[in-house]
């Protein structure tokens, strides 16, 4: 194997994969990446079993051939060198050289072998989607996941798509199971994956699609195929294993009925909130809100730290209200929305508040309060 | 968090507490020789009257044991309601004079009355008033220690047993340590005072000649440690309300259980006395944690976290009995069997769920715990049971 390539590139194709190589190394070979000169390209695989990801780059090969590095020290490497093209050759005992100008590398590597495959959707039908949604509907939903390792499913977020009219949609759920953030968008495509159940999606893979997709301006491909999901673009792969287990039924804890509905300012309530927050703690996270007399009164109090007051102008008449959230749920909720305006609807007694968008119905984000 | 004045600190140590309370209820057993503790041949003393700690009996001595050494000593069952019901009555006095309390058990606490000073006299006079309250009030006799530090009063307060108040002023704590023997001090145990006698160590005093180096070659981590607490230094503040970090209760067999049926019987009955005193403090768990002890003492503990925090016998008994299923009990003899919820977090107040309660089930379920409380509050422990505890009883 012998290859030259532009050292920027280079960087960039090894950084993809340090996400998803793993840290702890109970097999060796898993913290390493795959390099394979092929043609007129460089291939890099990185995989952790759950997630697989292929992509190839633009290089000048002298001679095909393939090598598993340590992902890490190989990116150590290539950052610390300075020049334009980097030359990389393996020799007989499996030693691979970098040479830049002066400098050079020697970095044992293993076989390719005994590295895991990461195939690609072979037959099974993969469908156009814009990059833009999948990215939207990631940021809108993924911050509710849950991180608690006993409850499997909630640590993902859950695919769904339905056919309405002509075209398909897809919605995101996620949900930590005190609060829940779901949004739907239209593919605009009359061709779409059809599934009878939603899959979930695991924390892990969604960064990595997030990230797959952070840059593509253009549309992506799609598809589901034996526990996995894979996401394609013109120059790589990637291949998410689905959590399998069954996602608690969501639609039952969406509030069927309007609660009492405030209008108020996006930005404001955010910055009021984050003044709320700098007095919560693990144990003392919570805001309570009283509305009365137009305006919302905003309290939180935590005997370690002290107390933080304020209010926010909201226009209402009623008679005088009092509810507690934790108020990260809150600031989460409000924080991925662009629009100027929100909606907060406050359930009666215990029932579940709700932070929309107005002018977006697409997305909302159900919080359960705190039993004052 | 520090106070800037000086600290002065109260320890405050029941005498003989249980054995009091039952010379108080029953004064001919005064001036006799009192032992209480399990009433069971395996039991182990609780508390023993002075008459009878001159006969050797302390705490923690078999029965068996305490029986040969005084066949003539009143051997009394513990009856901790009625501890509990004068302790409560004792802690409020110390309230009384501070909010920082800081109880141990129940017949021993800290108090920090350093910034109620200005208002109700020096520490001194606090202690001496405390003595007396509780005296006047239960009947029954306190030591205190005032000192600058908890190391220190505690040390005080036992210097001068039964009815005992030992003062030590701000400055002198080095003076009042040093002739002490040192397995006065916390941290000292047998093995400790053994590798200390050789080095010629048998007061604190001794303790503060040796070089630095040499203690730490001898004791490792420990060494640094006793110096400070041979100085009297110990900056440990009192603090008030020990939040509980698990619930939990364990039942030692008279007999060891063989079989698994009669193990399950225990459990349930550990379950719910567990589940009763977490819905009691208004507490839910996410952790349920099994302690079984076989014939031969080797411990083991096994444990799992449920997915939401909970307070239901029900659901305690079914994790236990998964976590029994991966120990021996059934086919290992078993001395003792133990059941503690942990990672605790308040019922009352606090984050409300998406999903639950999910089921109508729980919810019955809830309401049916809530109803068996309120029973078992009216007419006693054991007033209601499960069904298959019934046989227990009757055994």
């Amino acid at each position: 194997m012998e290859f030259n390539i532009q050292r920027e590139l280079f960087v960039e194709g090894i950084q993809k994969t340090l996400g998803i190589v793993e840290k702890k190394t109970t097999m060796p070979i898993l913290s390493n990446l795959l390099l394979r000169a092929n043609r007129k390209q460089v291939i890099i695989v990185a995989t952790d079993r759950e997630i697989g990801l292929v992509a190839d780059y633009e290089a000048d090969v002298r001679q095909e051939g393939e090598i598993t590095l340590s992902a890490r020290k190989l990116h150590e490497m290539v950052r610390e060198i300075q020049g334009e093209l980097i030359h990389v050759v393996k020799n007989e005992r499996n030693v691979v050289v970098l040479t830049c100008n002066k400098a050079v590398y020697r970095i044992p590597g293993i076989p390719t072998e005994d590295y895991p495959m990461v195939e690609g959707p072979g037959e099974s039908p993969m469908y156009r989607i814009k990059a833009g949604i999948l990215k939207e509907m990631i940021r809108k939903t993924a911050f509710a996941m849950s991180t608690d390792e006993m409850r499997k499913a909630l640590c993902g977020v859950l695919l769904e798509t339905e056919k309405s009219g002509e075209t398909f949609i897809v919605r995101m759920v996620a949900t930590d199971g005190h609060r829940l953030a779901t949004m739907k968008m239209d593919t605009g495509e009359k061709d779409f994956l059809e599934m009878e159940k939603g899959v979930i999606l695991p924390r892990k893979g969604l960064v990595e699609i997030r990230r797959l997709v952070e840059n593509e301006a253009g549309d992506v491909f799609i598809g589901i195929q034996q526990g996995t999901c894979i996401v394609k673009t013109d120059h790589a792969l990637l291949k998410v294993s689905l959590i399998d287990g069954d996602y608690p039924e969501y639609r039952r804890v969406i509030p069927a009925e309007k609660g009492l509905v405030f209008k108020l300012s996006r930005d404001k309530m955010l910055h009021a909130l984050r003044r709320m927050s700098v007095i919560a703690s693990d144990r003392y996270n919570g805001v309570i809100l009283t509305f009365f007399e137009d305006k919302v009164v905003l309290n939180s109090n935590n005997p370690d730290v002290g107390e933080a007051n304020d209010e926010i102008e909201v226009a209402y008449a009623g008679e005088k209200r009092n509810v507690g959230y934790n108020v990260t749920y809150l600031t989460d909720a409000l924080e991925v929305i662009d629009e100027e305006e929100v909606s907060f609807e406050i359930g009666e007694g215990m029932k579940p508040g709700i932070v929309r968008a107005v002018g977006n119905e697409n997305y909302f984000c159900i919080v359960m309060p705190l039993k004052l | 968090m520090q106070t800037p004045l000086p600290r002065r600190i109260i320890h405050l140590d029941m005498d003989a507490f249980y054995a009091s309370v039952e010379i108080l209820d029953n004064p001919t057993l005064r001036g006799r020789p009192v032992v209480v503790g399990g009433s069971c041949q395996r039991g182990v003393v609780s508390a023993a009257s002075y008459e009878a700690r001159k006969y050797g009996i302390r705490s923690a001595l078999p029965i068996a044991m305490a029986r040969k050494l005084c066949p003539q000593a009143v051997f009394l069952p513990v009856r901790m309601a009625r501890y509990q019901e004068l302790s409560q009555r004792i802690m409020a006095i110390f309230a009384r004079f501070t909010p920082l309390v800081e109880p141990l058990s129940l017949d021993e606490a800290f108090l920090d009355v350093t910034a109620s000073q200005t208002l109700l006299g020096t520490a001194e006079e606090i202690a001496a008033r405390i003595r007396m309250l509780v005296r006047e009030e239960t009947g029954l006799t306190v030591s205190a220690g005032v000192a600058s530090s908890k190391l220190v009063a505690k040390i005080a307060s036992d210097l001068d047993k039964p009815d005992g108040l030992t003062i030590v002023p701000a400055g002198s704590e080095e003076e009042f340590l040093a002739p002490l023997p040192i397995a006065r001090l916390w941290g000292v145990g047998a093995a400790t005072r053994k590798t200390l006698a050789l080095l010629g160590v048998k007061t604190i005093g001794d303790l503060k000649k040796l070089p630095p180096r040499i203690l730490a070659a001898k004791l490792g981590k420990l060494g640094p440690l006793l110096v400070d607490s041979a100085r009297g230094i110990d900056l440990r503040p009192v603090e008030p309300e020990r939040e509980a970090k698990s619930i939990g209760n364990e039942e030692t067999f008279a007999t060891d259980l063989f079989d698994l049926r009669r193990i399950e019987q225990e459990l349930l009955a550990l379950c719910t006395r567990v589940g009763r005193r977490a819905r009691r403090h208004g507490l839910r768990g996410r952790t349920v944690t099994l302690k079984l002890k076989y014939r031969d003492f080797t411990q083991i503990t096994r444990s799992r976290t449920l997915p939401a925090a909970s307070d239901d016998e029900q659901t305690l008994y079914t994790t236990g009995r998964d976590l029994l299923a991966k120990t021996e009990a059934g086919s290992r003899p078993v001395r003792l069997l133990g059941l503690s919820l942990s990672s605790l977090e308040t019922a009352e107040r606090g984050q409300l769920s998406l999903f639950s309660p999910t089921t109508k089930k729980e919810k019955c379920r809830r309401h049916l715990s809530h109803a068996i409380d309120a029973i078992s509050s009216r007419f006693g422990e054991g007033a209601i049971l499960p069904g298959k505890l019934l046989a227990t009883e009757k055994e």
